[in-house]
């Protein structure tokens, strides 16, 4: 039986293992596992490539913590060998970026061989950690795709218990970011992978501790551009090579199943996508996960039409500095015309880390990529200036919030509120905000007597209105004192 | 930023309000004396499964809307059309009386109508409803009254004139089913003589879970399809989007 390697793919640590995202379970032997040393526990999914079930510890194989993805068409095992080997030969040059492809996805570890040895039948492959599932009102638990972010939070408050941040918020964009590095690891190597379909179902995504992503569906990505075609058969591989500017397609190979609404409208049928379709997901992640809405393009841009987008950002972002940059990188990654020189994910890294510095919350970005396990920032990439007067296909524009009331109800009996707590949720108690807010307010009026009193010629108003400030405090205190006392005399017998 | 912002107000835009086109399907269910026992039950048994199976998936529920009006002597709407993921429970079915066919396709006209104003009034865009039309008995009233009834149903010239899959079992009458159809191809599926009923309804409802979630991930791509559930000769009708 052709294996590549029999040791323990290594695995850089990182904050994730620390925090239990990942399963300290066994990680499978070897890049090839012999279908006889699984124990299959219960069929989690059925699909149209083939079924997946948990994996239950066994002696020598992979145990908890992994699921087993059985294809419905068999594979060249050199195929899914390239496959599994990306993030180690990837690591040999960029431990780092090896490290966030790992932590982010579900990238196949070991491929499973049946009766015969050069046939793949199936794929073992992590299972989503604990806090990509969400709770709804109900009791289920549900994937965090990121079918919840890209529709509007109060339908989902309303819907399933599950709080939201609004759109535009910073914690939106910083699993944007996310992505957006997990794209980078992936396509900034000397080996590059494609995943093809980052859809809402295949997108998993988590705002506690810290922003992060998962992506799952990884078992039908392509490797391009390995160097190494001649030691494993090219045409084992499934795909050809790798254009370095970010092709729209990759040559054909297996028809890569994606999802319609999510797909790249510049890959003919038949065609797998390639890095610019990579390139084209995140640009509509960033536009649909910020703007909490579909933002439907496909349909139009197939018609050759140009299309206009108009994302919604909340009021607080008036304060923030222009960004024609961000506007720009939108517009050139969503480009059909311009499907051949989509910008590549570092550079939307750059833009991201800048916004979430703009919106005071750079400790999201450090955030994330700690959580990746590859704290470092990235080598800044020389950003094009926005080339004006050009006329893209694609335009994307800003535009305030209005704020509407919510139009979502609960039909049927409810005797539940419908706001309870989710996973993922950002949720502040009002009674909290509201002593919050007190106790800013308490501490502003003091500093600012004690600033007036310490300015020459203005000590006089300063002593005044320290005077009323320390008259106020009295009374509350006098006024606290009495009723702490009401409360405690019966305890004490008085 | 803020001349941008304006500037950008005042253009024709893709915005966050722009939401897809809603895929209305109505369950219309013969709750007569002989769905009595096991039928019924199960179809209660599977009416919450297919709320959580489409309402607690955000992606499957945004563009679904879902109805269920039953029939014997009367037709009534049992669950009005609704985003099933704001549908806290489902309703349960009882058998009533005879079968009349007429009530079922006059109720339904008028529903669909009724919800087609409320939802346009909503700012709903609506692609053209499906109605999934269960029964396991031939009509109880005159022909001549279920056919007229009928016809202002499917009539051509009333714009919402929905696509009508029918399923039979037990007493149905593959014809009348058929016609029911509007006797196009491939939209009416009779069970197998002898099947027993309880079995027949599970795999119904398991087939119309599978056929909305298929639907509604069709409705995504702009290409709308009506999906019927897996039966044999079954073919996705193309749908259009409704005026």
């Amino acid at each position: 039986m052709a294996r590549l390697g029999g040791g323990k793919p290594e695995r850089a640590p990182c904050l994730g293992d620390r925090l239990g995202w990942v399963s300290s379970a066994r990680v499978p032997a070897g890049w090839t596992v012999e279908r006889s040393r699984l124990r299959l526990g219960q069929l989690l999914a059925e699909g149209g490539e083939g079924r997946v079930y948990e994996l239950v510890d066994s002696p020598g194989g992979p145990g908890r913590g992994y699921v087993y993805k059985e294809l419905r068409e068999p594979r060249p095992l050199g195929q899914l060998q390239r496959l599994v080997a990306f993030p180690s030969r990837l690591a040999e040059h960029h431990p780092g970026l090896a490290a966030r492809a790992r932590s982010a996805s579900a990238w196949p570890v070991s491929a499973v061989v049946g009766d015969q040895p050069e046939v793949a039948v199936g794929t073992v492959m992590p299972r989503a950690p604990e806090r990509f599932w969400l709770r709804h009102r109900d009791g289920s638990q549900r994937l965090a795709t990121l079918s919840y972010l890209t529709t509007a939070p109060d339908r989902l408050a309303v819907a399933y218990g599950v709080v939201l941040p609004e759109p535009g918020e910073a914690s939106r964009v910083a699993v944007v970011y996310a992505l957006a590095r997990l794209l980078e690891a992936w396509q900034a190597g000397h080996v590059v992978a494609v995943h093809g379909d980052l859809s809402a179902k295949n997108v998993l995504w988590s705002l506690g501790p810290v922003p992060a992503v998962y992506v799952l569906d990884c078992d039908d990505a392509s490797v391009l551009g390995c160097d190494d075609a001649s030691v494993l058969g090219r045409e084992a591989s499934g795909v050809g090579g790798w254009e370095p500017g970010g092709a729209a397609h990759a040559p054909p190979g297996r028809p890569r199943a994606t999802t319609p609404n999510w797909d790249d409208p510049a890959v003919q049928p038949g065609n797998r996508p390639g890095c610019g379709g990579d390139r084209y997901s995140l640009a509509l992640v960033f536009l649909r996960v910020v703007g909490a809405a579909h933002f439907p393009l496909q349909g139009r841009q197939r018609a050759g039409e140009r299309v206009k987008v108009a994302l919604e950002v909340p009021r607080q972002w008036r304060r923030l500095p222009d960004m024609p940059r961000l506007w720009d990188l939108c517009e050139r990654s969503l480009s059909v015309a311009g499907a051949s020189e989509r910008p590549v994910p570092a550079e939307w890294v750059v833009e991201l880390e800048d916004l979430l510095g703009s919106l005071g919350r750079a400790d999201l970005a450090h955030a994330v990529r700690e959580g990746q396990g590859d704290p470092a920032r990235s080598v800044p990439v020389p950003l094009p200036v926005p080339a004006s007067g050009r006329v893209a296909d694609v335009e994307v524009r800003p535009v305030l919030r209005r704020r509407l009331p919510s139009t979502w109800q609960l039909v049927g009996p409810s005797n539940r509120s419908p706001l309870q707590e989710g996973p993922g949720a950002v949720h502040h108690l009002p009674a909290r905000q509201v002593a919050r807010w007190a106790l800013v307010a308490w501490a502003r009026a003091h500093l600012w007597a004690a600033w007036l009193l310490l300015s020459p010629g203005r000590r006089a108003h300063g002593l005044r209105r320290l005077a009323g400030l320390v008259s106020m405090d009295l009374v509350v205190a006098c006024v606290s004192l009495f009723i702490g006392a009401m409360v405690v005399s019966p305890w004490i017998g008085l | 930023m803020t001349d941008n912002l304006t500037q950008a107000l005042a253009s024709a835009n893709v915005g966050a309000e722009e939401r897809y086109a809603v895929f209305p399907f109505y369950l219309c269910l013969d709750v007569s004396q002989s769905m009595s026992g096991e039928p019924v039950r199960q179809v209660n048994a599977e009416l919450p499964q297919l709320r959580s199976t489409i309402g607690q998936d955000p992606a499957v529920a945004e563009v679904v809307r879902f109805a269920v009006v039953t029939f014997s002597d009367v037709a009534r709407t049992v669950l009005p059309l609704a985003d099933l993921a704001l549908v806290e429970s489902m309703p349960e079915v009882q058998v009533e009386g005879r079968t009349s066919y007429a009530a079922a396709f006059e109720h339904m006209r008028r529903v669909i109508e009724d919800d087609y104003q409320a939802g346009r009034a909503a700012g709903e865009r609506w692609y053209r409803p499906a109605v999934m039309f269960v029964s396991d008995g031939r009509p109880t009233d005159p022909e001549e009254q279920w056919r007229a009834a009928h016809k202002r149903l499917v009539d051509p010239s009333w714009r919402r004139h929905p696509n009508i899959l029918s399923f039979g079992f037990g007493e149905a009458v593959p014809e009348i089913l058929a016609a029911v159809s509007e006797n196009k191809p491939n939209r009416a599926w009779v069970a197998t003589e002898g099947a027993a009923p309880s079995a027949v309804v599970a795999e119904l409802m398991a087939g119309l879970v599978q056929s909305i979630v298929s639907s509604s991930a069709s409705a995504y791509s702009g290409s709308p399809q009506l999906v019927p559930p897996r039966l044999p000769n079954m073919q996705p009708i193309a749908v259009d989007e409704l005026d």
